[in-house]
């Protein structure tokens, strides 16, 4: 699969792309931060140069597989330390705010 | 190719031994002809339909609810049916293409990526720990049982198992995700291109894909009036205990043509991956989710249409309807000459429609990655052909051995075959020695009864295959009759008991000698004077009367081919 480059970084990208991660961004951090993604993808834009024609993408920089584990339950030692720290609890349940309807909201 | 079962098989019966969890037992008999969902050959039925609809303005609601008899048809027996004229109007013009989106709950001691236990524990997050809860520098390790169960399950459906396999992240933001990614399979899943085959007309429905992934953690929607939506909760309850419980998420191609169609496909799905040990499969506790892709096109054109996703889909009746509703619904914004909007929508079960539950602007953008902190899978060759040996006969092959080798109905191979005890109960009977067909018979008629009247499966019977075995050959040889065996048969299967030892012990022997049966049909004869004179004046069906009071009086021991022989000497003389 050949490596795919977006040279193209437009503000309309970037601006997605905050969303996706969950940043807000000003029109003015967005016009800062574009040429310098720009800057970053053109770096590795220097991939394109090489022919990775049949090779498999990286996955790993160690050549290890099948790391598992046996199927036997054990109990975290400190369930309650992980509950104490819950900002807001309800009968043992975590209490959250109203939820948007949109996982990707 | 293997041989197909032919009758048709009305896939709602319910299997007498799926107790309470079945999703079918309060469906009854909704599942129509399969014929009349066939379109290219309508029946009277919906040449009457197409009629009548001209007339009719579009409606917005579907006729659900309103059951119609099936008119016309194929001489097979009318069953009651909830096919709406729209539906069947519908079914003329468009065709549907429908995909199933299964997610299964693998039948693990611990989590998928993190050793807390899977046990189902009323008080909320208490079988968690910093990897299922997402908290800063935990490390997934994968449960070795996951790959198994997911090999496995794959191997049942027929897919190519992949011996090199990754896992991916899923990246978005919500509550249920704590890592704010879900470690799932994306480029290279564990399990692809099976099928599977629908009992009741033998159709090949194909499987894309099986892969491995984690569950979300569980949300309740609070609030005033909230009634458990989002839409009108104040604040939301998070509970982890499900966060990281494995799953295996099975997509099939999209060739499934109607409701009833997807339901079988469903019980079909369960009833394998039960088999094979792969998970409860219930949907009342949410060990098997089912989701649902619909989009229709004019019959004859290739052009797909607009996608729906069909959710909260609680039981196989609820796919069944949901998506019988949304072929209409569909069918008649496209006749209105508008277009179809791709949403997701859910199903009301209370008022019979599918509602909207959230509209798609665009596909989500997960950017998907390789997950750097579990190195890849690769399954040797010798792991696979061991778990390949494990798998045990499915329920197809079941189905077609009971009626190649022991000549079963392909009704009785299918409902024999429906679970595992049973099919277990029944083969070792025969192994036992037990005649196939009378052994069926006594399985699914009087044990059944008993079991069903006592609230217990086939599990707790406490008559076991041998001893059915016994009992049979007991008749067959002509020691006990018939009713004595139906008189017993409930203390057999409540306490238990070997048939040849209380027959000799409590002497139920059947009685054939001509002697004694003589005696014993004199003295009722001397006893009702007056039906004897009414036979002999004519009433012959008193002939039954008095069989029934010989056979009564020996106690239900006397032979009735010996008894109606000598009832025909001494009143015919």
């Amino acid at each position: 699969m050949p490596v795919r480059c977006c040279s193209e970084i437009s503000k309309q990208e970037v601006q997605n792309i905050a969303k996706l991660a969950q940043l807000r961004l000003s029109e003015e951090e967005v016009n800062k931060v574009v040429p310098e993604i720009k800057k970053i993808i053109n770096f590795f834009d220097t991939f394109s140069e090489v022919d990775v024609e049949g090779i498999e993408p990286m996955t790993s920089a160690q050549d290890v597989h099948n790391v598992m584990r046996e199927d036997e339950p054990s109990r975290f030692h400190n369930v309650d330390g992980m509950m104490q720290e819950v900002p807001c609890s309800e009968r043992e349940y975590i209490r959250v705010p109203k939820l948007s309807s949109n996982p990707t909201d | 190719m293997a041989r197909q079962v032919v009758a048709f098989v009305n896939p709602a019966f319910v299997s007498p031994f799926l107790r309470g969890t079945s999703s079918l037992s309060a469906a009854g008999s909704f599942i129509v002809s399969r014929h009349i969902y066939d379109g290219t050959t309508p029946s009277s039925a919906a040449r009457r339909c197409v009629h009548m609809s001209t007339t009719q303005a579009p409606q917005k609601k579907a006729n659900q609810g309103r059951s119609k008899k099936s008119r016309g048809g194929s001489g097979k027996r009318e069953k009651k049916s909830s096919t709406s004229p729209g539906l069947l109007r519908a079914l003329q013009t468009y065709e549907p293409i429908i995909g199933m989106e299964m997610h299964v709950q693998l039948a693990t001691k611990t989590k998928a990526y993190c050793n807390c236990s899977t046990k189902p524990v009323r008080t909320p997050n208490t079988n968690i720990c910093p990897v299922c809860m997402g908290h800063p520098g935990a490390l997934p390790v994968v449960n070795s049982k996951v790959v198994e169960l997911a090999a496995k399950a794959g191997m049942a459906l027929g897919c190519t198992i992949a011996q090199y396999s990754r896992f991916d992240r899923k990246n978005y933001y919500y509550v249920d995700t704590p890592k704010n990614y879900q470690i799932t399979q994306d480029m290279n899943p564990i399990a692809q291109k099976g099928s599977l085959q629908l009992a009741s007309s033998g159709k090949k429905v194909g499987i894309t894909r099986l892969h491995m992934e984690e569950d979300s953690a569980k949300m309740q929607h609070e609030g005033a009036g909230a009634a458990g939506r989002l839409t009108d909760s104040t604040h939301s309850l998070v509970d982890f205990n499900r966060s990281g419980i494995p799953l295996i998420e099975i997509v099939s191609e999209p060739d499934i043509s109607n409701g009833s169609e997807a339901a079988e496909y469903g019980q079909e799905l369960q009833r394998i991956l039960r088999y094979v040990g792969t998970s409860d499969c219930n949907m009342q506790d949410g060990s098997l989710r089912c989701d649902v892709n619909i989009s229709i096109r004019p019959r004859g054109t290739t052009n797909f249409g607009t996608k729906v996703e069909l959710k909260n889909l609680n039981s196989f009746a609820s796919v069944q309807k949901s998506i019988d509703f949304e072929i209409e619904r569909q069918a008649n914004i496209l006749d209105d000459g508008d277009a179809v909007q791709m949403e997701t929508r859910t199903w009301d079960e209370k008022a019979n429609e599918t509602k909207t539950m959230r509209v798609k602007e665009g596909a989500s953008d997960y950017r998907y990655f390789p997950e750097p902190d579990i190195p890849p899978l690769q399954i040797a060759r010798e792991t696979l052909e061991k778990w390949r040996k494990d798998m045990p006969e499915l329920p197809s092959q079941k189905r077609e051995r009971y009626q190649a080798e022991f000549s079963l109905s392909s009704y009785d191979a299918f409902l024999l075959s429906d679970d595992v005890t049973t099919a277990q109960y029944f083969e070792d009977s025969i192994e036992a020695g037990a005649d196939p067909k009378q052994a069926a018979n006594w399985i699914m008629g009087d044990i059944t009864k008993v079991l069903k009247n006592e609230k217990i499966g086939l599990r707790l019977c406490k008559l076991t295959p041998k001893n059915l075995a016994n009992m049979i050959s007991l008749i067959d040889n002509g020691i006990i009759s018939g009713k004595i065996a139906k008189d017993l048969i409930q203390e057999l299967v409540l306490k238990g008991g070997v048939p040849s030892e209380i027959v000799d012990e409590r002497d139920l022997k059947l009685i054939s000698d001509p002697e004694v049966i003589r005696e014993i049909v004199a003295k009722v004869i001397e006893e009702n004077p007056k039906e004897l004179s009414a036979y002999k004046d004519g009433k012959s069906r008193l002939f039954g009367f008095f069989v029934g009071k010989s056979l009564a009086a020996s106690g239900g021991k006397g032979d009735p081919v010996t008894t109606n022989n000598v009832l025909k000497e001494l009143l015919d003389d």
